[in-house]
């Protein structure tokens, strides 16, 4: 097929405004994407998050050196306080089959300001033992505290248990609408 | 001898009387305070509705064996009023109202003694609650309850010494606790009377459905300032205000109604087969607009509970184990939370999302929007729930946390807050005093509701202790708590506008002193058109514009912000503003005083004006330190004219001695970058050499340089100056 002049010539602008077009819609893409990540960053920039007050004492446990049955292992407590104190007590509680070997059960001690405190402890875990060794830090006796941590050490491997748990958890909902609006919905049978 | 004779006479005579008192008293009274081991009186927290009404006080004791003793075994009883002028009570237990207010009545029987507390109100009108007229279905309960509006405009609900009434016991019959019981058709009028005041409904009774009415409660957490009670006794509170919805056999909505003050809800007359009432976690009209409770996937919580046409029991119990029973709490929370504002304000909160679901790490917050790392859901509150072994951490029910954030909530929507909030701890001394404001507050509203509430309904509280505890728990345990009533004096830990605690014992004070209806009317009236960030010292401008205090008032007022350091006035060296009062300045001075910058006579920002001799040839320090409460230095040396000195052509100006040394990050805080109002972070340092032997002047302002640094500082503020000389 020959084309005249004024065909090609007409051809030609279509074909431009057809790349144009292309051009155009990548370009919106373009700028639709780079626009989205902007509002984004701006809406992340503007919202304020207004958190509750931290606790001035921080509290770590764990094996040095792994847990060994019916052996000594160390058991390292890592205090952290953001105030200084003379009187930060620590204690370790320690669940049936769980001996001490070496340390206090009670400790009080002195920290200087985010400077952490390292109390190592050996124990010995025999081998029925079960349960949560726990930690607890207070500054200032724990009866009195303003500040208290907690955390525990679990002696069986129940990492498969928990995710069961919390799907029998979830399994207890179900999830319906209402009047176009989710809704998480348990049924009670008491 | 006759006399003597009758002298002794006297004698034995008096010895044998006082024997015989002895016996007859002694013995008696020994008997009954050896026989009583414990007395109770009942009821306690006894209401007495308006003046010239008498109720009579029940008292029972028990021996040390436990047994319940006889009238006649503990009739030697002193009754006492801790304030007649308010209520007298007789020797028998009956206690008289003669005025309004609060008394203790005590009951002492030997060393045993048991008090009950008495208010006497005056009740402007009675209500029965529910307040429906027709009971559609015979043999069907309803718990009524008898409620009082006082003339103070509060809502109180009589437990005790109701005596209900029905005008046909063949139609329906009311027992002692208000419960009605429809027997057959007809009409039947309930009167409740409680003491000289009484209030009469008109019940309907036919038998044209299935009456479905009944009391939607959830399992409470109890605590104290040590953590969670672990009560035997499962404590139980109304859903109060939620949507109830009615669904056939299809779940389709057949009725959508609130449960009302008490969690009571009433359905229409329905003829089903089968059917099924459900409860949101919501509440879409009052005392709250579209308050909802959900998941982080924007699912709303709710019960549902599956009901047949014999059954006649309605009562829903969302217990912990069903793990919903948080979210009814949080609703709880932010509902009578809502009411403490509806006073305060006279406004309806409206349009909160609260984010709550197990296994959300992280944290509790308020968002003011979209955040693409923690407010994924956008603006509202969200809940931690950290349930994992490592940390147990979790918010639902740790009321003064939510109460906490909905503080920043109500800071936000009806007042102004300029925070950029962020990481902080009670023990930071050095905060951004809009974040040290904003968290104060925070700190401040969960008290302040809870005594609203001990004085409204009481029975709504979870705390055990003191409105002014502030406790967060972890696990079972607390993890943070204190009494904002009693900051702890550690060092300089808590005071100062540039710490959280300072902030919340501050306004705590004011609350306590005067009332939260002034602090209300600045935060919200005065804040929003304010010059200045919302901090404390805008909040001390709020209270001195908005004219609220009495000039006898303003010392009270200046001791309860000198209490916790923090002085937003005059020093003593005031006035030194122009060179002719420059106060005399000694060169390594020992003592060396604190100087507040503050404003002037005619408001403006203050200037500090000193004077020392300097000697030629001599090298001079001038540095200030001890910044507290906000404030930012600069300094200027001056010659005898006003006019700035140049040394090798340099003026001796001097902002801060590290240019934005102020905003660094914080180990305290995991490396966040943020601001810090310290003692000398925002400090001045001039060195200076004198070409002659004169006197020379040190001018101390408010900086005014960098102007963004005026949002995170104050506009007054306290320092030390130092000159030294080597």
């Amino acid at each position: 097929m020959e084309l005249t002049l004024s065909e090609l010539a007409k051809n030609k602008q279509a074909s431009i405004i057809r790349y144009s077009n292309i051009m155009f819609k990548q370009n919106t893409k373009m700028c639709a994407f780079i626009l989205s990540v902007v509002i984004l960053i701006t809406l992340s920039f503007s919202n304020t998050l207004y958190a509750k007050p931290k606790s001035s004492l921080g509290l770590s446990m764990e094996w040095k050196g792994g847990l060994s049955v019916d052996q000594a292992s160390s058991l390292l407590v890592t205090v952290t306080s953001y105030l200084t104190t003379e009187d930060l007590h620590v204690i370790l509680i320690l669940p049936e089959g769980v001996t001490l070997n070496e340390g206090k059960l009670k400790n009080v001690l002195s920290a200087e300001r985010g400077v952490p405190v390292e109390l190592e402890f050996q124990v010995v875990v025999s081998n029925n033992a079960t349960g949560k060794i726990n930690a607890q830090a207070s500054i200032g006796s724990p009866e009195q505290a303003m500040f208290n941590a907690f955390t525990s050490l679990s002696l069986h491997t129940s990492t498969a248990t928990q995710k069961a748990q919390a799907r029998s958890v979830n399994s207890t909902f179900r999830r319906t609408e209402r009047n176009g609006v989710s809704l998480r919905e348990y049924q009670l049978d008491n | 001898m006759n006399q003597l004779l009758n002298i002794k006479r006297c004698v034995q005579c008096l010895l044998i009387l006082i024997s015989l008192s002895l016996i007859a008293c002694s013995d008696d009274e020994n008997v009954m305070s050896n026989q009583v081991a414990d007395i109770s009186i009942s009821p306690q927290n006894l209401i007495v509705a308006n003046l010239d009404s008498s109720y009579d006080l029940n008292l029972e004791a028990v021996d040390t064996k436990g047994n319940l003793l006889g009238s006649d075994q503990i009739s030697q009883v002193t009754w006492q009023s801790s304030d007649d002028s308010v209520a007298t009570v007789n020797a028998l237990g009956q206690v008289s109202a003669q005025s309004l207010g609060k008394v203790t009545i005590t009951a002492i029987i030997g060393n045993v003694s048991e008090s009950t507390n008495v208010e006497i109100v005056l009740v402007d009108q009675l209500s029965i609650s529910p307040a429906s007229a027709t009971i559609s279905a015979l043999d069907t309960t309803v718990g009524l309850n008898l409620l009082a509006t006082t003339k103070s405009g509060r809502t109180i609900m009589f437990l005790d010494n109701v005596d209900w009434q029905s005008s046909d016991e063949n139609v329906a019959t009311v027992d002692a606790d208000g419960n009605i019981t429809s027997l057959q058709a007809g009409q039947v009028q309930v009167t409740a009377s409680f003491g000289d005041a009484n209030f009469t409904s008109e019940f309907t009774i036919d038998d044209s459905g299935i009456s479905i009415r009944g009391k939607v409660q959830y399992e409470d957490k109890l605590y104290n300032k040590d953590g969670f009670l672990n009560s035997q006794q499962p404590s139980f509170k109304s859903v109060r205000f939620a949507t109830v919805d009615l669904l056939d056999e299809n779940e389709n909505i057949i009725e959508t109604i609130a449960t009302d003050n008490n969690g009571f809800f009433f359905f229409s007359p329905y003829v089903p087969s089968s059917y099924k009432v459900r409860v949101l976690a919501e509440i879409a009209g009052e005392p709250a607009k579209n308050f909802r409770v959900m998941d982080l996937n924007k699912s709303i919580y709710a019960v549902t509970k599956s009901y047949n046409s014999s059954d006649t029991n309605h009562d829903i119990k969302i217990l912990q184990s069903t793990k919903s029973a948080g979210a009814f709490n949080i609703l709880d929370v932010v509902t009578f939370a809502a009411e403490y504002a509806q006073e305060k304000l006279s406004v309806t909160s409206s349009d909160l999302s609260i984010f709550w679901e197990q296994g959300n790490l992280y944290g509790t917050y308020y968002c003011t929007g979209f955040d693409i790392g923690f407010c994924s859901n956008s603006t509202g509150i969200y809940v931690l729930s950290d349930t994992s072994e490592i940390a147990s951490d979790t918010d639902e029910f740790d009321d003064d946390v939510l109460l906490h954030e909905f503080g920043h909530y109500l800071m936000e929507t009806f007042a102004k807050d300029d925070s950029i909030g962020g990481c902080h701890r009670l023990t930071q001394n050095d905060l951004d005093l809009r974040l040290a404001w904003s968290e104060g507050w925070g700190g401040f509203i969960p008290a302040a509701i809870k005594d609203w509430l001990s004085q409204t309904n009481p029975t709504l509280l979870s705390s055990v202790e003191a409105a002014s505890w502030y406790v967060d728990t972890d696990g079972e345990k607390a993890l943070i708590t204190h009494d904002i009533d009693q900051v702890a004096d550690s060092n300089d830990t808590f005071y100062y506008a540039s710490n959280e605690l300072s902030v919340s014992k501050i306004l705590w004070d004011i609350h306590t002193t005067f009332s939260d209806a002034k602090i209300w009317q600045v935060v919200s009236g005065y804040f929003p058109s304010a010059s200045t960030p919302t901090n404390l010292a805008t909040f001390w401008d709020g209270l001195l514009e908005s004219d609220l205090y009495q000039e006898s008032e303003l010392g009270q007022l200046e001791t309860i912000f000198n209490g916790r350091q923090v002085f937003f006035q005059d020093d003593v060296f005031e006035p030194n503003l122009n060179i002719a009062d420059a106060t005399n300045y000694g060169v390594n001075a020992t003592l060396v005083f604190q100087h507040n910058l503050y404003r002037t006579d005619t408001n403006d920002l203050d200037l500090d004006l000193f004077t020392f001799r300097a000697e030629v040839g001599k090298n001079y320090t001038i540095r200030t330190d001890l910044l507290r409460n906000g404030a930012d230095t600069n300094i200027r040396i001056l010659d005898n004219n006003g006019a700035v000195v140049v040394q090798n052509g340099v003026p001796l100006d001097n902002d801060d001695i590290i240019p934005r040394r102020y905003k660094r990050a914080d180990p305290d805080c995991d490396g966040t970058v943020r601001v810090f109002n310290d003692s000398n972070s925002l400090a001045s340092l001039l060195n200076f050499s004198a070409s002659l032997s004169d006197q020379f002047y040190v001018e101390v302002t408010q900086s005014r340089k960098d102007s963004d640094k005026t949002d995170f500082t104050g506009h007054y503020g306290s320092y030390k100056l130092y000159i030294e000389s080597e």
